[in-house]
């Protein structure tokens, strides 16, 4: 693993989590609602499968800093606690920024994040793909489940539909946004450590 | 029914495992605590509307929450008076009545019974009056916050806040007009433990530097001195302190540590350079630099007993569900009349502590609940500073934030209550 993939770069000022942000945030969710095309191309699929596959991966082997180093420099990651409601004036589960997700990331990865000792073993479960083509990138849904356990714990799972905003860059396929849809959104939830 | 030697388990300075592990007692709780004193149900501007509703539970009595179409407020027991069903499923809403499913039997929003299908089968003698819902005797409202009690001889709620009145009134104050407004959804998190482990936490300056260690560490490394909680680091050198008051509420004032800027102590929030900016460029710098300052949490852990608890930004309530399983509701708050900058980024300030901090409360919850279970070590101790009470305890009085005369305190109200089976001795 390249050196640059563990290491999170310093904390940058949020200028770009703005009204036209949350704008084209909530525009995710109409969009979700859609049918893609019939035609995606069958290299782009593949494309997509082996990225989620690779990002849920990193997730499971508890690679935290390179798996946050997947996230574009302008990103969300994004657990709705309401989805029909917008996130510009409705707390959610969680709604990170570049900063706060490596935020999370560096509390995740300290000896005294109590809740990860012993560290939970994740193992993501994803199907039902479906992907939109966009501009140098591509728009990508997905169920997962995600099933947590903590040795002498008990086991904790996660259902959700997930929607992604892929781009494609210099550096390989960033994630721009990460929208992580519970199907218990509205219940007590007992802490994921990423979903 | 049982009755416990309330002398025995909660004596001052240690308390008894078993009232975190009865079945007994949490039951007795359950009508004693949750019941007898008023409990907060709910925010009016959840329910603005005539008609509108919302369910909320009192213990483990589920209630709806309504606003008639006068406008008065009642908490009636979701339960169908012919069999038990409860009426209403949906969390909130708008409805002039409630039709239950199973008979058919229909209620208005106040609670009176208004149509039974083939009602000619009880006969003429059959008195529809008898079977109105029931409901919680007493609802009122202080500044918006609902609270219910089945009390006929609890004093007023405005008694009942007493000494703890000034600083809800402070943290309510914020807004420009003076109104908290609950309409922004809410943060659920539960945990494996006693309801009652959320209190002794709840104004404890003692466990920050190691339970929240991660979180201050994080700080630390990522970002200049003077954010978060670092005053924390030695809490009983620094200027902050707790308060005690009557009938077991708590206080733990963070503000005098913090600086003077709540806006520039409060950790980096997703947008926050964004909106100053916007901020500043409508309104300029001096007027958006004050505006800020109603954006982060408020400095202060305010806890009125026994489930509503000022944290942040925002408002936890504690909600049991079993002897050891309770959950945690944060309900994210808007300042009416604020910029509307400052109420997104409140959003988003909401989010920080139930994913940064309470990930560690919780487990140190689940982990007493654990560790509570060896029957051999009896004694929960809570002395902490008791050496230096002189026996002032008993009075409101001001103490280190790291002093467990928090805890005390409201042990003394919870012993009074389930003591008297539920009278509360109000003085």
């Amino acid at each position: 693993m390249p050196a640059r993939d563990t290491v999170l770069a310093p904390p940058s000022a949020s200028t770009y989590v703005n009204d036209a942000l949350y704008a084209r945030v909530m525009e995710e969710l109409r969009w979700a609602a859609e049918a893609p095309p019939a035609n995606a191309a069958a290299t782009l699929r593949r494309t997509i499968e082996g990225f989620l596959h690779y990002e849920a991966r990193l997730l499971d082997q508890g690679q935290f800093e390179a798996w946050a180093n997947l996230f574009a420099p302008e990103c969300i990651y994004w657990a709705p606690a309401n989805p029909a409601a917008d996130v510009r004036n409705n707390v959610a589960i969680f709604f990170d920024d570049r900063r706060r997700l490596d935020d999370r990331v560096t509390r995740l990865l300290s000896s005294y994040a109590h809740n990860q000792a012993p560290r939970p073993r994740l193992r993501h479960l994803i199907s039902n793909i479906e992907i939109w083509p966009i501009e140098n990138g591509a728009r990508v849904l997905s169920s997962q489940i995600v099933h947590q356990h903590r040795s002498g714990r008990h086991s904790v799972v996660y259902v959700s539909g997930v929607g992604h905003t892929l781009r494609k860059t210099d550096e390989g396929w960033r994630i721009e946004l990460k929208r992580i849809t519970l199907v218990n959104f509205d219940e007590a939830l007992e802490p994921p450590t990423l979903l | 029914m049982t009755e416990y030697a309330w002398d025995h388990l909660i004596q001052e300075g240690r308390v008894h495992r078993s009232l975190y592990t009865d079945e007994g007692v949490f039951a007795l709780e359950m009508t004693r605590v949750f019941g007898h004193v008023w409990t907060y149900l709910g925010h009016e501007t959840e329910i603005p509307n005539p008609n509108d509703f919302k369910l909320t539970k009192l213990g483990l009595r589920p209630v709806i929450l309504t606003r008639d179409a006068k406008g008065e407020l009642h908490a009636l027991f979701n339960r169908c008076m012919h069999r038990g069903v409860t009426i209403c499923a949906e969390h909130a809403g708008n409805a002039k009545r409630f039709v239950c499913p199973y008979h058919g039997w229909a209620y208005g929003n106040t609670g009176k019974l208004i149509g039974v299908p083939h009602s000619e089968g009880y006969g003429e003698a059959f008195e529809m009056g008898a079977f109105d819902l029931k409901r919680v005797p007493r609802v009122a409202s202080y500044r918006g916050f609902v609270f219910g009690t089945l009390s006929e001889t609890m004093p007023s709620i405005e008694d009942h806040l007493g000494g703890a009145r000034a600083a809800l009134d402070a943290f309510i104050d914020r807004a420009p007009v003076g109104q908290l407004i609950v309409r922004a959804g809410a943060y659920r998190g539960a945990f494996n433990g006693n309801w009652k482990l959320v209190w002794d936490n709840a104004a404890d300056g003692y466990h920050v530097q190691f339970a929240h260690k991660s979180l201050v560490d994080m700080t630390n490394k990522r970002y200049a001195q003077g954010r978060g909680a670092d005053y924390m680091a030695s809490p009983d050198n620094s200027p902050i302190y707790a308060e005690v008051f009557e009938r077991g509420h708590t206080f733990l004032h963070h503000r005098p540590g913090m600086g003077p800027s709540l806006w520039e102590r409060a950790r980096p929030t997703p947008g926050g350079e964004a909106y100053a900016a916007q901020l500043a460029d409508r309104r300029g710098d001096a007027e958006a630099r004050a505006a800020l300052e109603g954006a982060p949490g408020f400095g202060m852990n305010l806890n009125i007993f026994p489930n509503l608890l000022i944290i942040a930004n925002q408002i936890q309530v504690v909600e049991p569900l079993a002897v050891n399983r309770t959950q945690l509701t944060w309900y994210a708050t808007h300042l009416a009349g604020a910029e509307p900058e400052v109420n997104v980024l409140r959003m988003r300030i909401a989010e920080d502590f139930p994913n940064f901090g309470e990930v560690d409360d919780m487990e140190m919850f689940e982990r007493c609940q654990e560790g509570l279970a060896v029957p051999e070590a009896e004694w929960v101790d809570c002395s902490r500073g008791l050496y230096a009470a002189n026996g002032a305890d008993d009075a409101a009085r001001k103490v280190r934030p790291t002093d467990e005369a928090t805890m005390r305190n409201y042990f003394r109200a919870y012993k009074m209550l389930m003591q008297s089976g539920g009278a509360y001795a109000c003085s």
